[in-house]
Order: C-alpha cells, then structure tokens, then sequence
C-alpha cells in the first residue's frame, strides 16, 4: 500500500503489518491463565467430592477429573487430568459447542481415529490428523495414579489441521484445543480410551490412554 | 463482524482490516473531540488501533458488542495520553501514526477537529461533573454510545451506565443554568 492513498489506508498497512507478526494464540499460550484459574479454585476444589462439577464464575465447567474452558478466540480448551467422569466431560463439551462423545470403556482394544476432512482454515502444509499415535503401553492396573501416571506419558499427536491443536501432555494431564466451527455436521470430537487389548481384564480399571480425534463415528470394523 | 471475529484481529491481518474500516472513522471522530493537534490525533488514532490488537485475545463477547469494547479501548488510550502529556511527551511510539500524514491528510484531520469544535468545548464545561458521571455522559452524549453500550465500555451495568447518565445531565443541567445553553447542550438533556 504505497502511492496516492490517505492516512487512514496508509495506517492500515501498518497495523496489518503489526497484526501479521503477531503469532496466532494457542493453547498453550492459554495454559497460564487458565492454571492461574485453578489455583484460585484450589480451596474449593479440596472441599468438594470428587465428580461434582464447579462452576467457577466465568462458566467454566471444572471437575478434578477435566477442565472445559472457552477461550476467546473461540477455541474450546480442554485439560483431561484423570480418565473418569466421561459424562460430565462429553456434557462441558457439548455445552461448550463441541459435539463430543467420551468413551473411557476399558473394553476397547485398539483405537481408530477417524481422519477428518481439514477444516476451512487448514493449511495445506499441515499434517492431516489420522491414526493415534503409538500408545503408551502399561501392564493394566486398578491403581487410579497408574492410570494418571500413563496419561501424563501420552506422546504428543500431530494436530488435524485446523480443527484440533497438538496435545500437550505434562505433570496435570492431557491438554488440547478445538474449533468448533471446524467440525462439521455429523462429526464429533471422540475422546477414547485404548489399552493393551480385551484380555487383559485389568484393563477394565486402568485405561492407559487416550485417543483424540475429529470425524465420523470411528467404525468397529477398522479397529 | 461478528463477536467471534474480533479475537482475530490480534493476528489476522484480514480480519484486522474489516474490523478497522468498520470503525475507523468513528474513531478518529472521537479522537478530534478530544485532541486539538492533527499530529497528536492521527498518533492517537494508530494507538487506539494497536491497542486493539494487543487486547484482542482478552475480548469477551459476554462482556460487550466489538464497537462498545474498541470505545472502551479507544478512552483508556485518550486518559494516558492525558495523565502522560507533559512528562512522557516523547515517549517513543511503535507506530507513529502522525508519519502516515500527507498535506491533504493533515488538511482532513484539521478540519475533522475544527468540525469537533463543539463538541471539545463542551467537554470542558463537564469538567466539574464527578469521574463517573462525566465519562458515562461523554460517550453517550458526545459518542453517541447508547447506554448499554456505555455500560459495556466502562465495564459496569446498563442499570448502573443508565443512573449515572441521569445524575450527570442533572448536575451538568444544575452548572449550565449558570452559564449561557448552547444547542449541543440542549440536545445532550432530551
């Protein structure tokens, strides 16, 4: 923008310029607030029995289990911390704009994710988010903390291109982030649970890990 | 634009430019009711803007409508411009807006102010109205914010915006009976 244009065209490039260089948020620029968030809940949290939702006065659905937060760029954020309370988190999605289904049966031997088309906004230099990847393998154990502990080594997966941010994994859970307005009609966000297969009846208590992925209703026959 | 896009404009230079060509006129005519120095609004005018796409990602749409929010901004910059003037003068600016003015562009400015003149002089006469009450008055009276949207760019209620309208035009009505009304004036108590 050069030439015979005015003041207000001429700031505009500037800006753009400004806007341009600033990167894009993600969910990990979000974390701080949102553990900021946590920490003021804290005293609350320890009163309260476990499973019991929390709504903190920004409408954030909380439990011990998983955090659900909307975050201003319109992404939906969200922190699995324990796999228990499946309900409640398919539920904080749904109300968050994210049609969801969380499945944390132990009876799922292997995951399938299916490979959703990228969204609108993808780029096409982005790594289509297909399979899981290879998943933590644990000898299956009712221990919660075992469970826990699996989750916490979860491998990062790749992010499907503009729908679901890459997951972060560290000492308080799973986290990631997605656009709802990426998913399209008759897709769902599926949260699963895989472990080391249906003959390990230990697995019932402990699932190992977790799958997250965009698209259709993953068929059994592709497992 | 919507809501949803106005988180956008700290990063996407798209959506950062339909959103300032929605608003940029009434920014800078808010800027020229304030300022008298062509230089000093058209700096203002970039900052108000940069100020934006800093905040973007702290915009809540539950908290007010875009317009609502970039006025809110749009004060905040005007007020530290004014707490500043004097000791900050030279403060560097990582846009000097003033840099992007041309003769006809400086021309336009100066004669946006002069139009604003009015406006500027009656300001002054609400000088002596509490904080509160002058900034809910100036928005909707001068700004033409309507009185949720001046609630939403204070951050308090549309009851509360609505209240202390009613308490400032009675004190400004109270102070001009003194003095001479102007038409502005008159217009500002329908």
């Amino acid at each position: 923008m050069t030439g015979n244009e005015n003041f207000e065209s001429r700031l505009l490039s500037e800006l753009r310029q400004v806007a341009a260089e600033n990167p894009a948020p993600s969910a990990q620029a979000a974390r701080p607030k949102r553990y900021g968030r946590f920490a003021a809940a804290g005293a609350g949290l320890a009163a309260v029995v476990a499973g019991v939702a929390i709504y903190a006065g920004s409408g954030d659905n909380t439990t011990s289990a998983y955090a659900v937060e909307s975050e201003p760029d319109g992404m939906v954020t969200v922190e699995i911390k324990s796999l228990k309370d499946a309900g409640g988190l398919e539920r904080s999605l749904n109300e968050a704009g994210v049609p969801a289904e969380v499945n944390y049966s132990p009876v799922m031997a292997t995951i399938c994710a299916i490979e959703a088309e990228p969204g609108d906004n993808a780029k096409s230099d982005e790594k289509g988010f297909s399979k899981t990847s290879p998943l933590v393998e644990t000898s299956g154990t009712t221990e919660t903390a075992e469970a826990t502990e699996a989750l916490k080594t979860l491998p990062a997966m790749p992010a499907k291109a503009g729908a679901l941010s890459e997951t972060r994994t560290d000492a308080d859970g799973t986290t990631f982030s997605i656009d709802p307005g990426t998913i399209k009609k008759g897709e769902k966000l599926y949260i699963t649970t895989s472990g080391g297969g249906p003959k390990d009846a230990e697995l019932a208590a402990a699932p190992t890990s977790v799958a997250i992925s965009v698209g259709d209703k993953p068929a059994d026959e592709d497992c | 634009m919507s809501n949803h896009d106005v988180a956008r404009i700290g990063h996407d230079p798209d959506a950062l430019e339909s959103f300032y060509l929605d608003h940029v006129e009434e920014i800078e005519r808010f800027v020229a009711r304030r300022v008298s120095d062509p230089y000093l609004a058209a700096d203002l005018t970039g900052d108000v803007f940069l100020a934006a796409i800093d905040a973007a990602g702290h915009y809540r749409s539950r908290r007010g409508v875009p317009r609502a929010w970039l006025f809110g901004i749009a004060r905040n910059v005007i007020h530290n411009e004014f707490r500043r003037a004097g000791r900050e003068r030279d403060a560097v600016r990582r846009v000097q807006g003033r840099a992007f003015l041309d003769e006809d562009d400086l021309s336009r400015m100066q004669e946006r102010i002069d139009a604003e003149a009015v406006a500027r002089e009656l300001f002054r006469a609400l000088g002596d109205l509490p904080d509160s009450e002058r900034e809910a008055l100036e928005l909707h009276a001068i700004d033409e914010l309507s009185p949720r949207e001046v609630g939403e760019a204070l951050g308090i209620s549309p009851v509360t915006a609505r209240v202390r309208l009613h308490r400032a035009r009675r004190a400004l009505r109270q102070t001009l009976e003194d003095e001479t009304s102007t038409p502005t004036i008159r217009s500002m108590e329908a």
